[in-house]
C-alpha cells in the first residue's frame, strides 16, 4: 500500500500522468464501441422482464434444487389442471429453492398450484402474484422516476458547477453508464425486475458522485488557468483527474466491495431475488460510473470548454511559450510541475528561469534526490541554502 | 466546523449524548428489535389498486375510507395483527405478518360496490338446483302481460306475507327468483311469494327465459317517440325516483326512456349468465341502468334501474336468527338519507310483486319483494338462508360498500423458511461487506482505518437506533431491500471518509503540517462530501417517491444513511481526527498510524513540520491550487 500511496503522490505531482484528456479520442472510441455493442444487444435481444413487469405468478418452493425435483414440480404444475397457467418455467434458485413461474392467475388458481406443489414434496411455498396491469404501471413509474431524476441531476449539476458544459458532460457520462448497464442486461439475459430498476436509478446517484468528486478537482485546478502559462487548460484538467485518481479508485472500491458482498452472498444462498437484481445492477453501474467519470466526463467537459475563445487563446499562448522553450537548448519540453506557485506571471516569463533549470538533470543524481526525495527533478537546488541538507 | 480551534472533544461528547438519547428514545418506546418486513419473517401481502379513477389518482379521503373498510374486513376474518395501509395515492396494501393466508385474498380483495336498484324486469334462469318439472306458469295471465301492473300478485303477496313476514320485513324473492311483476308472460308471480322461500328455487326455473322477453321489446319500442334507443345515450339522471318506481311496478317508463328500456330488455335476453357463479362481466355504473345476472348462478337475469341508494348509505348489516324463528335472516339498517329513499321505495312497492335488487359488484345479491313499508331504514331480508350464506351476505353488505373499485394487483406470500434464509443472507452479506470495507481501509489507511471503523460503528449505532425509533413511531419495517440499502450505504459512508483523508494527504503534500492539514483538508473536503451526499440523498428521495413496492425500503435506508453520514463525518470523524492529530501516535506520524510521512507520500520532513519549501517556487507541486 505504501507503494500505492507513492504512486498516488506521483500522480498528484504529475510525475506519473495518464493522459486521460489528451487521448480522449481513444476513450471515446472505446466507449462508443461498448455502447454500440450494448445498443445492438437491446435491438437483437429483448430485455428479459421479470414477473413484476409482465404480470404472472412466481412460486418459490423450498426443495432441494436438483434437476429431478425440477421435473417433479413441473409435472405437478401441469397436472394441477390450471389451464391459465400456461407452460410453467421451472428453475433452480440458490441452495435450497426451486422457482416456478406461470402466466397471470387468479388467486384461487394460484392456491391450487401451491397445493399441487406442496403435494409434490415442496416444503414451504412462497408466492408472488402480480396482476398484468400492475406491471405496466411499474414500468411507467420507473420511467417517470428516471426522467425526473435526470432533470433534477441536470439542475443540481448546473447549480453546483454553474456551468452547462460540465452538466452536459456529466449527463453524457450518466447516459453512458445507464446504456452500458442496460446493454449488459440485454446480452446476459439477466432478469429485469423493479429491484433492477431501483438499482439502475441508484447507479445514477453513484455515477454522479464520482463525477462530482472529479469535477470538483478539475474546477479547482482550472479556476485561474489564464494566469498559468505552463499548462493548457486541458493539461490542468488532466492533472486534476490524475490527482483524484487514487481517490476515485478508493471510493469506487469502497462502494463496490459491499455491493459485491451482497451480489455473491445473495446469488450463492438465495439465487434470484431482489437482492441479486439490485446488487447486480449496482455492481455493473458503479464500475461503469467509475470509468465514465474519468474517461468520458472530464475529457468531454474539457473538449466543450476548449471551444471558448478565452481557453483557446490561452492554449495558444502556452503552446507558443513551449515552442520557444523547445527552441532553446536542453530545456524540458513539458514540465508538469516546475511552475512556481507564488510567482507572478511577470516573473515567469523572465529569462532568468531557464538557466536555473538547465543544469538540473545533471545535478540530480549527485544529490541522490532520485531515491529519497519527493522531488526527483530539479527542485532541490532551488531550496534556500539554510534548508539544504537538513532534511535529508 | 469552520472554526479551526473548534473543540473536538466537546463535539464528540455532544454527539455521544445524542446517540444515547436516541437509544433512550428507543428504550422508552420499548422497541429493541427492528420490525422485520414480510420478506424477512414470512407473511402475506395483498396489494389492491383502485381502478377506473378519474384523473388517475384517488381522492385521499375515499382511499382512507376504503382502507378502513378493508381493515374491518380483515379483522372480521379473525386476523388481528394485520396492517392495512395506503400507498402511492391509489393503492391499499394489506400485510399479514407471519401467516400464509392467500385464502384471504377473496375476502379482502372483494372490492365490491354495493347499490340498491329497482328491478325493472327479470327473467328466470335455469337454476342450479334440482330441476322440478315446469310448474303451472300462467296462473294469472292478465296481470302478467308485459305492461300490466302487478296488482294481482300484490294482493296475494300481501296475504301470504302476513303469515310470516312482520311489518317492515322484506322477503328475499331471490331464491324464488322471478317473483317480479308481470312484464314477462311467463311469470307466475302470485304464487311465488307465498310459498316457503327456501323451497322455491327449484320450482321457479320453469320458463324458458331466453325466448320470451325478447319479443316484448321488439313490439313496442319502435313506435315510441322521442328518446334514444341506446341506453348509453339516454340521460338517466333526469329520471325521477317515482318514474323509476313506476318502471318497476308497471314495467314501462315515460316516453323518452321507453325505447331504451326495451333495448335493455333485449340486452337481457341476449345476456349469457356464467354457469358456475363466476362473476358476470358487466359494468356497474351507478347512474345507468344495469343488465345483469343473479350471483347464485341460477341464470336469473335482470334489468335494473339506475342506483336509487348507494351502498355507502348502509350503516350495518347482521346475520341473525329472530327469536321465534329457525330461519337465518339478514338485518340491515340504512342511514338518514338512505332510509328516506328506502321508505319511499317500500311505500310504493309494498305488497306488490315488484322487487328491488341489492347489487354487489354488478351482480344481484338478492332481489327481495317488499312486505311492509320501512320508514326507519331498518329492514331485513329473509328467505332460505343458511348460516353461512346469511353471514356472507351480511358481510358483503356491511363491508362491501367501498367508495372505490379495486382490483387485486399483487399477492405475495412468503413462507417462513424462505424468509428465514433471506434474513440470514441479508445479515451475512452485511457482515461480509462490512468486513471487506474495513479490511480495505485498514490496509490502506492503517491507523486511520481505525477511525473509519469507528465512524462506521457510530453510523451503524445511529442507524440502528433510528430504525428502532422509526419502527416504533412510524411502523417502519426493515425489509430485504432495506438491508441491501444499509449495506450499500456502508460504501457511501466509507467514501466520505476517503474523500476527507485523501484531501488531508493532498494538504500534507502541499506542505502543510499534519495538524494544519486536518483543518485545511477538511475545509476543502467538506463541500465535496456535502455535494456527494446531496446527490446520494437526491437519488434516494426520487427512488423513494417512484419506487415500487418493497424496493422503497432500499431507498429509505439509503437516504437515511446518507443523512446519518453527514452527521457522522461532521460531528464524529472530523473532531476525532482533529483530536488524534494532537496525539503522539497519530500526530507524530507513527508508522502504523497512517499519518507517517512515507504513507502520506511526503518525504524530507516529518509530518509535524510545515513544508517550508512550499512557498518556494520549485517545490510547489500543486501549482494551480496555490494560485487559486
Amino acid at each position: 500500500m505504501g507503494r500505492l500511496s507513492n504512486f498516488g503522490q506521483h500522480l498528484y505531482e504529475g510525475r506519473v500522468s495518464f493522459d486521460f484528456v489528451g487521448r480522449r479520442r481513444l476513450w471515446y472510441a472505446v466507449s462508443a464501441l461498448i455502447v454500440l455493442a450494448c445498443a445492438a444487444g437491446l435491438l437483437v435481444r429483448e430485455v428479459n422482464l421479470g414477473v413484476e413487469f409482465k404480470g404472472g405468478v412466481e412460486f418459490t418452493a423450498t426443495m432441494e434444487p436438483t434437476q429431478a425435483n425440477v421435473e417433479v414440480l413441473r409435472d405437478a404444475v401441469t397436472d394441477a389442471g390450471v389451464a391459465a397457467a400456461g407452460e410453467p418455467i421451472v428453475t433452480t434458485s440458490g441452495q435450497e429453492s426451486i422457482l416456478v413461474q406461470t402466466k397471470p392467475l387468479e388467486q384461487a388458481d394460484a392456491t391450487r398450484i401451491v397445493q399441487a406443489l406442496t403435494q409434490a414434496g415442496a416444503g414451504d411455498v412462497s408466492q408472488n402474484l402480480i396482476g398484468p396491469s400492475w406491471g405496466k404501471q411499474v414500468a411507467n413509474k420507473a420511467l417517470i422516476g428516471l426522467v425526473v431524476f435526470l432533470v433534477l441531476v441536470v439542475l443540481f449539476i448546473w447549480a453546483y458547477f454553474r456551468e452547462w458544459k460540465m452538466s452536459v458532460a456529466a449527463i453524457v457520462a450518466l447516459a453512458h453508464d445507464l446504456l452500458i448497464t442496460i446493454g449488459i442486461y440485454a446480452w446476459s439475459g439477466f432478469e429485469v425486475t423493479p429491484a433492477t430498476v431501483t438499482g439502475l436509478l441508484t447507479i445514477l446517484g453513484f455515477s454522479l458522485y464520482d463525477t462530482v468528486v472529479v469535477f470538483d478537482k478539475v474546477r479547482e485546478n482550472t479556476r485561474n488557468f489564464a494566469a498559468n502559462l505552463t499548462r493548457t487548460f486541458s493539461e490542468s484538467a488532466n492533472l486534476a483527474v490524475n490527482q483524484t485518481l487514487v481517490r476515485s479508485i478508493n471510493t469506487s472500491v469502497a462502494a463496490l466491495l459491499p455491493v459485491a458482498a451482497i451480489l455473491i452472498v445473495s446469488t450463492v444462498i438465495l439465487g434470484s431475488g431482489p437482492l441479486k437484481d439490485l446488487s447486480l445492477a449496482l455492481f455493473v453501474g458503479t464500475a461503469a460510473g467509475a470509468y465514465s467519470s474519468i474517461f468520458i466526463a472530464t475529457p468531454l467537459a474539457v473538449q466543450l470548454k476548449e471551444r471558448e475563445p478565452l481557453v483557446r487563446a490561452h492554449t495558444k499562448r502556452v503552446l507558443a511559450k513551449r515552442a520557444k522553450a523547445a527552441a532553446a537548448p536542453v530545456a524540458p519540453v513539458v514540465d508538469e510541475d516546475a511552475e512556481p506557485v507564488g510567482v507572478t506571471p511577470a516573473a515567469r516569463t523572465s529569462p532568468a528561469r531557464t538557466p536555473t533549470r538547465k543544469p538540473a538533470p545533471a545535478r540530480a543524481p549527485a544529490r541522490k534526490v532520485t531515491t529519497s526525495s519527493a522531488a526527483k527533478r530539479s527542485q532541490p537546488q532551488r531550496s534556500p541554502r539554510s534548508a539544504r541538507g537538513k532534511s535529508r | 466546523m469552520a472554526t479551526k480551534a473548534s473543540r473536538p472533544g466537546r463535539i464528540l461528547i455532544v454527539f455521544g449524548l445524542v446517540i444515547l438519547a436516541l437509544y433512550g428514545g428507543a428504550a422508552a418506546a420499548g422497541q429493541w428489535k427492528p420490525r422485520l418486513g414480510l420478506d424477512l419473517q414470512g407473511g402475506t401481502r395483498i396489494t389492491l389498486q383502485a381502478k377506473d379513477l378519474e384523473g388517475g389518482s384517488a381522492p385521499q379521503d375515499k382511499l382512507d375510507e376504503a382502507k378502513d373498510i378493508i381493515e374491518q374486513r380483515v379483522n372480521g376474518t379473525g386476523v388481528s395483527e394485520a396492517e392495512v395501509s395506503t400507498q402511492g395515492g391509489d393503492q391499499i396494501v394489506v400485510e399479514i405478518p407471519g401467516k400464509q393466508r392467500q385464502d384471504l385474498v377473496e375476502q379482502v380483495g372483494r372490492t365490491a360496490q354495493l347499490r340498491f336498484r329497482l328491478v325493472w324486469d327479470s327473467v328466470q334462469g335455469q337454476g342450479p338446483g334440482p330441476q322440478v318439472p315446469p310448474a303451472p306458469i300462467i296462473t294469472l295471465p292478465p296481470e302478467t302481460t308485459p305492461t300490466g301492473p302487478p296488482s294481482g300478485d300484490a294482493t296475494s303477496t300481501k296475504d301470504s306475507s302476513k303469515n310470516r313476514a312482520v311489518s317492515g320485513w322484506m322477503r328475499a324473492a331471490k331464491p324464488g327468483g322471478g317473483g317480479k311483476p308481470g312484464d314477462k308472460p311467463s311469470d307466475k308471480p302470485s304464487d311465488q311469494p307465498t310459498d316457503k322461500p327456501s323451497g322455491q328455487p327449484s320450482d321457479q326455473p320453469t320458463d324458458k327465459p331466453s325466448g320470451q322477453p325478447s319479443d316484448q321489446p321488439t313490439d313496442q319500442p319502435t313506435d315510441q317517440p322521442g328518446g334514444s334507443a341506446d341506453p348509453a345515450e339516454v340521460d338517466w339522471s333526469a329520471l325521477t325516483l317515482d318514474e323509476s318506481i313506476g318502471g318497476s311496478l308497471q314495467g314501462t317508463l315515460p316516453d323518452p326512456y321507453q325505447p331504451a328500456l326495451d333495448t335493455l330488455r333485449q340486452q337481457m335476453a341476449d345476456l349469457q349468465c356464467p354457469a358456475s357463479g363466476a362473476p358476470a362481466q358487466v359494468e356497474d355504473v351507478p347512474g345507468q341502468p344495469l343488465v345483469t345476472c343473479d350471483v347464485d348462478g341460477s341464470g336469473t337475469k335482470y334489468v335494473l334501474s339506475p342506483a336509487v341508494i348507494e351502498g355507502t348509505h348502509l350503516d350495518d348489516a347482521q346475520a341473525t336468527i329472530p327469536t321465534q324463528s329457525i330461519q337465518w335472516i339478514v338485518t340491515l339498517s340504512l342511514d338518514g338519507d338512505g332510509g328516506d329513499t328506502f321508505a319511499t321505495v317500500t311505500r310504493e312497492l309494498v305488497n306488490t310483486a315488484a322487487q328491488f335488487a341489492i347489487v354487489l359488484d354488478g351482480q344481484v345479491l338478492s332481489a327481495p319483494q317488499v312486505t311492509g313499508v320501512i320508514t326507519d331504514g331498518n329492514a331485513q331480508i329473509e328467505g332460505g338462508f343458511t348460516q353461512q350464506s346469511a353471514t356472507s351476505l351480511a358481510n358483503s353488505l356491511k363491508y362491501g360498500a367501498l367508495p372505490l373499485a379495486f382490483e387485486v394487483n399483487g399477492v405475495e406470500v412468503q413462507g417462513p423458511s424462505l424468509a428465514g434464509s433471506q434474513l440470514n443472507a441479508g445479515i451475512l452479506a452485511g457482515v461480509f461487506g462490512l468486513a471487506l470495507v474495513v479490511a480495505y481501509c485498514m490496509v490502506y489507511y492503517r491507523g486511520l482505518g481505525l477511525v473509519i471503523v469507528a465512524s462506521l460503528g457510530v453510523a451503524g449505532a445511529m442507524t440502528y437506533a433510528l430504525i428502532l425509533l422509526l419502527g416504533a413511531g412510524l411502523s417502519f419495517t426493515l425489509t430485504l431491500p432495506g438491508i441491501a440499502g444499509l449495506i450499500v450505504a456502508i460504501g457511501i459512508t466509507a467514501d466520505s471518509f476517503i474523500v476527507f483523508f485523501e484531501r488531508l494527504r493532498d494538504e500534507v503534500r502541499d506542505g502543510k503540517s499534519l495538524r494544519l492539514a486536518v483543518e485545511a483538508g477538511w475545509r476543502r473536503a467538506r463541500l465535496t462530501i456535502l455535494a456527494a451526499d446531496a446527490v446520494s440523498f437526491l437519488a434516494a428521495l426520487v427512488l423513494y417517491i417512484f419506487a415500487i413496492g418493497v424496493v422503497r425500503g432500499f431507498a429509505f435506508t439509503l437516504g437515511l444513511i446518507t443523512i446519518i453520514d453527514v452527521f457522522v463525518v461532521f460531528f464524529f470523524t472530523k473532531p476525532l481526527v482533529s483530536l488524534l492529530a494532537r496525539t503522539q501516535f497519530f500526530g507524530r506520524g507513527h508508522k502504523l498510524s497512517g499519518f507517517d510521512a512515507k504513507h502520506l507520500g511526503i518525504s524530507g520532513r516529518p509530518v509535524t513540520q510545515t513544508g517550508r519549501r512550499t512557498r518556494e517556487p520549485s517545490l510547489a507541486r500543486t501549482t494551480t491550487r496555490g494560485e487559486a
